[in-house]
């Protein structure tokens, strides 16, 4: 019965071997990624608690009501958020092709920035400020000069905890904004950035320097956050996506020698399991 | 001729995504060097030049995206406009390897930054190979060889 | 608050108290390294936790405890352990010989492991971390790879490693063949770019060795000039024809850089035939010196035919200029390389512009008139953005400047100085030093407009001159020839002061008002007695004296330094003015200062106070113009100690005196009332014996005799007890090492003609693993005989300070160029 297993499986992988060289090209099935855990540990890279959860995990959203409807499509094309009204988002999503976190939304209005500012560092906030990971603050920055604000911020938030200032009057050149950042991106140890946001230039999404701009860079600045609960995506790099080479003959040579390594096992479990496995291991070439 | 001294891969925000050091230093001096480039060059206004003069040696930086690439290199021995373009060369291999890579790539695949930038860069920070597609031909063969290793484990 | 942040601060109220990152990492750091000590811990596991270490590292965290798992990861038979485990000890390994030794048997195994690639790892990582004791150990294997390999992967690795292994142990070269290296150029298969990398990079090893290895000096037993050289010089004819085929290749695909094929293998090949040839000529080597004509022509054909308008042929064409000018190739050549650079300052590209204005001012000396042909792109990139471009215009805006053509070059400089602002003080400042030295060096005929540039600084960058360099103005200000020339330009000051459109000059702008000050005690006396073409109605005694008490009144509590200069200007107005109302206005502005808190005004203001009450013809005599100075600083500091050693006392002081330096006169002890009128007179006026001490000062026309240590003609002097190091029939050569501390050395060399000498050039080699910096000859090339000039060095880095010095030179009536060289050992070890 094992053997006829065994068999079987290289049968059929001789069979696909023998179309994939007849068509010289392609792959027939995608390989399903296996044993994902192990490869997205691997990447797991950053210093990252695995087990327990580290709850620095919030993102403010905030603005002007006059600017509502800047953030509701924020929250919608960003978070994929579709609240309108709801000051608390639980257990969003956010994800990318190395990783998936988990969000929560604190979305708020100000009626006068500094005021709002000055609240949240009051001493009463401090257990707000100490899991707050991000900042996006939505303004126009014709109306309110928020380099004066950001001093207010220094030494009250937390260290990595990220500032988004965006500007969405499209008056406002990139030049204007390119400077503040050039101000700005000394004094803090934060990321502090100023954003220009214009809905009616979506497709302009890089600089000259190749710099995401608009949404794109709050997005990129979302993603190499350094989250600490975050859980690694199954994923594979461009590279291994592609079939790997393997020259036919050598396949064959590998079936050839994992079958006679078969046939002089003694324990059947264990000649099935090295059969399973080869096949595993060989289909990957195919 | 080549002699680099260090690169350094700096964030927009100063954070460091990457280092190699190619001369021998103190682990004070990299520091010293790490703490006081990076706010001197994420300072630098966008048309300034891309050479500076630090300590006793020349810095050398270009900017792609959200990073900087920041080589020191030795004065009188190095030729700056060549850096720029080995600067240059390894952000277009990464670029093929990673498919348009950006700082979330380099991040998660250091290891693969640091496989590219060694089949390029060698011993005292002297260039050892000059085509992008050599670079790219190796790096691949060793990553399939690293998921060959199951394979010829079982196998053996 | 907000109703929304309560009930943010509500829900998360629940969540645990938050560590900080820091505590993050210092957990996380502890966590891998007791998992790393598990041995049972699964491979994947234990890469996990390395690929973490890894990234801590990154960051700049602790992480030598990884250090011998990352070797041990390396022994693994997987190729995956293998790979990391060679990059986390590329990485974390600090060249701890313990470790290193650990390593050399895993290289030795690998770098015959039946992988090519675990060889490439193997070989790469053997670079990184080579000890001399590695180098030794290994390199026999790494030899092996390179005579017996025939692929282009792996030779171009061994090629790399073997030249840094070499390098780290010079005995090597003995083992060391040529015809390795012959034979793989000849095997056209597996000569790919990467291998000719490897080649340069061997050969530039060898050839570095023979820069820095002493003529006759025996290390080991190898004759470099024979047993080296001689075969190296066989590859010359294959080099030059490669890199002539490179460069004139127009587009070879993978290897193309905007039009340009392979300008990295480009540059090593210019950069190893440089080498070939300063070691030709070190060791005066005719089977390399013979290539020279052919190298001097591809060099031509390269600096024609290269793209200049793309980055990497500008990077060729840098190559090639400093490849001429290093090796000092003949001169159209040189004006070529010139050429060249002027068209990277005409383009648009600031780091082209950086190299040009960098590279120009190391080449002046050997190339000046060439250099001063593009004036006219060097000013302007006085007016460039970027401040690293102007201030390297600005350096080599002196460097180029003589008399023919420093008047153009100082009224660009003017330009400069009015659009600076308060952030680029520094190139204010360097700016001044150097117009001030300027005036010093350069016989200024139009004096008029000497003094006019002057007040523009004043007027333009007046807050950042230092009271030193107010000082020095004021020397030359004093020293004009004509008197005219000098109430002119204190009438200019005064109508621009005085004419209540003042606004252009701030109230921080103390060099102003000090120049000012002193130039109304000085030449007031020629104004008031309407001597000038003076505006009276602008200007007259009493808008002066009341311009004075203004000033008083304004910097009475804020700059005591100007104050000072008010008190010593009203006494010499005294004398100078006729109105008694305004006399008596002074008179009572220098009492005002007679109890103030401020001792050295209130010692100053009581003294004048009996001085005022001598009769005038005493005061006259006192009061008089000053005589002529002659400056005793210098370009060069140690000389200017020096000097001030020998004349620590009389006449600099006197200087300074007259100046009103109070940084001299603070030193003096207050002195309270019941002091003498005489000794006080002799005290505050030490001047008076000095400008009165007829015999001398008459017989040089008033002009201040200092007594200087060598004879007045040579501007050059030599320092006492300086060690002679060289004595030949033209010249004797001294030097003097000012100081050698961490790593840096500065030397003086001193050159005294025995005969007129002519074109001297000077060119010193060091220890490879030192840098030297060379000064500027000073003050000529050209040495009458007994006269001597002198060379700065600055040399950096460690080990024993060797020098060798080349010399060449002409004497008069003989064309032909002499050559001297000698080695000199100083003691000092860096």
């Amino acid at each position: 019965m094992y053997m006829c297993t065994f068999y079987d499986i290289l049968s059929l992988l001789i069979r696909i071997a023998i179309l994939k060289a007849k068509k010289n090209a392609g792959t027939i099935e995608k390989r399903k990624v296996k044993d994902t855990k192990v490869d997205s540990i691997i990447r797991n890279t950053q210093p990252v608690m695995e087990e327990h959860h580290y709850p620095q995990n919030k993102i403010l959203v905030l603005s002007h009501h006059s600017h509502d409807s800047f953030k509701t499509q924020l929250l919608k094309d960003l978070f994929h958020c579709n609240t309108t009204s709801a000051s608390i988002v639980k257990d969003q999503t956010w994800g990318n092709k190395y990783y998936r976190t988990c969000v929560d939304l604190y979305i708020d209005f100000f009626k006068d920035l500094p005021e709002w500012i000055e609240e949240f560092i009051m001493p009463e906030c401090e257990p707000l400020r100490n899991v707050v990971a991000g900042i996006i603050i939505i303004l126009d920055n014709r109306l309110i000069k928020p380099q004066e604000l950001l001093n207010l911020f220094k030494g009250a938030v937390h260290e990595n905890t990220f500032i988004v200032l965006v500007n969405v009057n499209e008056e406002v050149p990139q030049d204007e904004i390119d400077e503040l950042n050039e101000i700005w991106s000394n004094v803090f140890t934060n990321i502090v950035e100023f954003i220009n946001w214009t809905r009616s230039k979506p497709t302009i999404n890089h600089n000259e320097y190749g710099e995401k701009l608009g949404l794109y860079r709050i997005q990129e600045i979302i993603d190499t956050h350094g989250w600490l609960n975050c859980e690694l995506q199954p994923i594979t790099t461009t590279k291994e996506e592609t079939p790997r080479d393997m020259p036919l003959e050598q396949i064959i040579t590998n079936l050839q020698s994992a079958r006679s390594k078969y046939k002089s096992m003694k324990d059947n479990s264990e000649a099935d399991a090295f059969a399973s496995e080869v096949a595993d291991e060989l289909s990957k070439y195919l | 001729m080549t002699q680099l001294k260090y690169l350094i891969l700096v964030s927009r925000q100063g954070k460091i995504r990457l280092k190699k050091w190619y001369t021998a230093m103190s682990a004070s001096e990299k520091a010293k060097i790490a703490k006081d480039l990076t706010p001197t060059i994420l300072a630098r206004k966008p048309k300034m030049c891309n050479i500076i003069e630090y300590s006793d040696h020349k810095v050398v930086y270009k900017r792609y995206a959200s990073l900087f690439f920041i080589v020191g290199v030795t004065p009188d021995i190095d030729n700056e406009l060549l850096t720029l373009e080995i600067i240059h060369r390894f952000v277009e291999t990464m670029d093929t390897y990673f498919g348009n890579v950006c700082e979330l790539d380099i991040i998660f695949n250091f290891n693969k930054v640091y496989d590219i930038l060694n089949e390029m860069i060698m011993c005292d920070g002297s260039i050892a190979e000059s085509s992008r597609k050599e670079v790219l031909h190796h790096v691949t063969v060793m990553d399939t060889m690293e998921s060959n290793d199951n394979l010829e484990r079982v196998l053996s | 608050m907000g109703s929304s942040l309560r009930s943010f601060i509500k829900d998360v109220r629940g969540a645990k108290t938050l560590a900080d990152e820091r505590a993050t990492i210092t957990k996380q750091s502890a966590k891998i390294r007791t998992k790393l000590r598990d041995d049972h811990l699964p491979h994947d596991k234990r890469r996990l936790n390395i690929q973490k270490l890894l990234y801590l590292y990154i960051l700049g965290e602790k992480t030598h405890f990884g250090q011998v798992e990352s070797i041990n990861l390396i022994a693994s038979d997987d190729f995956v352990d293998k790979r990391l485990g060679y990059l986390a000890a590329t990485l974390l390994l600090d060249g701890s010989e313990d470790l290193l030794t650990l390593l050399t048997n895993m290289l030795n195994n690998d770098l015959h492991h039946p992988n090519k690639y675990a060889v490439s790892l193997a070989l790469t990582s053997l670079g990184f971390l080579s000890s001399p004791e590695l180098a030794r150990d290994l390199y026999p294997d790494v030899e092996n790879i390179i005579k017996n390999s025939k692929d282009p992967f792996l030779l171009k690795k061994a090629l790399q490693c073997a030249a840094k292994l070499i390098f780290k142990d010079t005995s090597l070269l003995e083992i060391f063949n040529i015809e390795d290296i012959t034979e793989i150029l000849c095997n056209h298969s597996i000569c790919t770019h990467g291998v000719l990398l490897g080649v340069t990079k061997i050969l530039q090893s060898i050839l570095a060795i023979g820069l820095n290895r002493e003529k006759n000096d025996d290390e080991g037993d190898i004759d470099y000039k024979n047993d080296i050289l001689s075969p190296l010089s066989l590859l010359l004819r294959d080099f030059l024809t490669r890199l002539e085929n490179l460069n004139s290749k127009n587009i070879e695909p993978g290897y193309d850089v905007q039009g340009i094929c392979d300008p990295f293998l480009q540059c090593e090949m210019l950069y190893t035939l440089k080498l070939y040839f300063q070691v030709g000529e070190l060791m005066d080597s005719n089977s390399v010196l013979d290539y020279k004509d052919n190298f001097c022509d591809l060099l031509t054909r390269i600096a024609t035919n290269t793209d200049c308008t793309k980055n990497s042929g500008q990077a060729i064409l840098y190559e090639t200029v400093k490849t001429i000018f290093s090796l000092n190739l003949n001169q159209p050549l040189r004006v070529l390389g010139v050429n060249i650079l002027a068209k990277f300052l005409a383009g648009k590209d600031n780091n082209t512009k950086y190299v040009s204005l960098n590279t120009l001012l190391k080449v002046v000396p050997q190339e000046p008139t060439a250099v001063q042909r593009h004036r006219k792109f060097i000013s302007h990139c006085l007016q460039d953005s970027d401040i690293s471009i102007r201030m390297r215009a600005l350096e080599l805006s002196f460097a180029i400047l003589d008399d023919s053509n420093l008047v153009e070059i100082i009224n660009e400089l003017m330009k400069f100085l009015a659009e600076q602002d308060e952030e680029s003080k520094d190139s204010v400042v360097y700016t001044i030093d150097h117009l001030i030295d300027t005036f010093d060096t350069y016989v200024v005929k139009d004096e008029n407009w000497k003094l006019d540039v002057f007040l523009n600084v004043l007027k333009l960058v007046g807050p950042f001159i230092n009271y030193e360099k107010i000082n020095d103005i004021l020397i030359i200000i004093n020293n004009t020839a004509q008197l005219s020339d000098k109430s002119d330009f204190l009438q200019k000051l005064l109508t621009i002061s005085l004419d209540g459109k003042s606004a252009e000059i701030s109230d921080d702008n103390i060099g102003w008002q000090l120049v000012l000050i002193w130039c109304i005690g000085e030449y007031g006396g020629l104004i008031s007695s309407g001597n000038t073409k003076s505006n009276t109605e602008v200007v007259n005694e009493s808008s002066i004296t009341d311009y004075l008490l203004n000033l008083q009144e304004c910097y009475t509590t804020t700059n005591h330094k100007i104050i000072n200069y008010i008190l010593t200007t009203s006494l010499k107005l005294s004398v100078k003015f006729h109105d008694p109302k305004n006399i008596e206005k002074l008179r009572q502005l220098i009492l005002h200062y007679a109890d103030s808190t401020d001792l050295l005004l209130q010692m100053k203001s009581n003294q004048y106070e009996i001085f005022f009450n001598q009769p005038i013809s005493t005061r006259k005599i006192i009061l008089e113009t000053m005589p002529k100075f002659e400056k005793i600083t210098e370009k060069q500091n140690n000389v200017k100690n020096i000097s001030k050693n020998l004349i620590s006392s009389g006449p600099a002081d006197l200087l300074s005196d007259l100046l009103n330096d109070d940084s001299k006169t603070d030193i003096k002890p207050p002195k309270s009332g019941n002091v003498k009128p005489l000794d006080l007179l002799e005290e505050i006026f030490g001047e008076k014996k000095n400008t009165n001490d007829p015999p001398k000062s008459k017989e040089n026309e008033g002009s201040v005799n200092l007594p200087l240590p060598v004879s007045a003609d040579s501007d050059v002097i030599l320092p006492p007890d300086v060690p002679k190091i060289h004595d030949s029939t033209s010249l004797n050569v001294y030097a003097s090492l000012l100081s050698a501390d961490s790593g840096s050395a500065h030397i003086e060399l001193f050159f005294q003609a025995k005969s007129p000498v002519f074109d001297l050039q000077i060119f010193c080699a060091v220890p490879r693993a030192q840098k030297l910096t060379m000064g500027q000859l000073y003050p000529s090339s050209t040495i009458k005989a007994n006269q001597i000039c002198k060379q700065s060095l600055k040399i950096s880095g460690s080990g024993k300070m060797k020098l060798r010095i080349k010399l060449d030179f002409h004497l008069s009536g003989s064309s032909s160029a002499i050559n001297e060289q000698f080695d000199h050992k100083f003691e000092k070890t860096l």
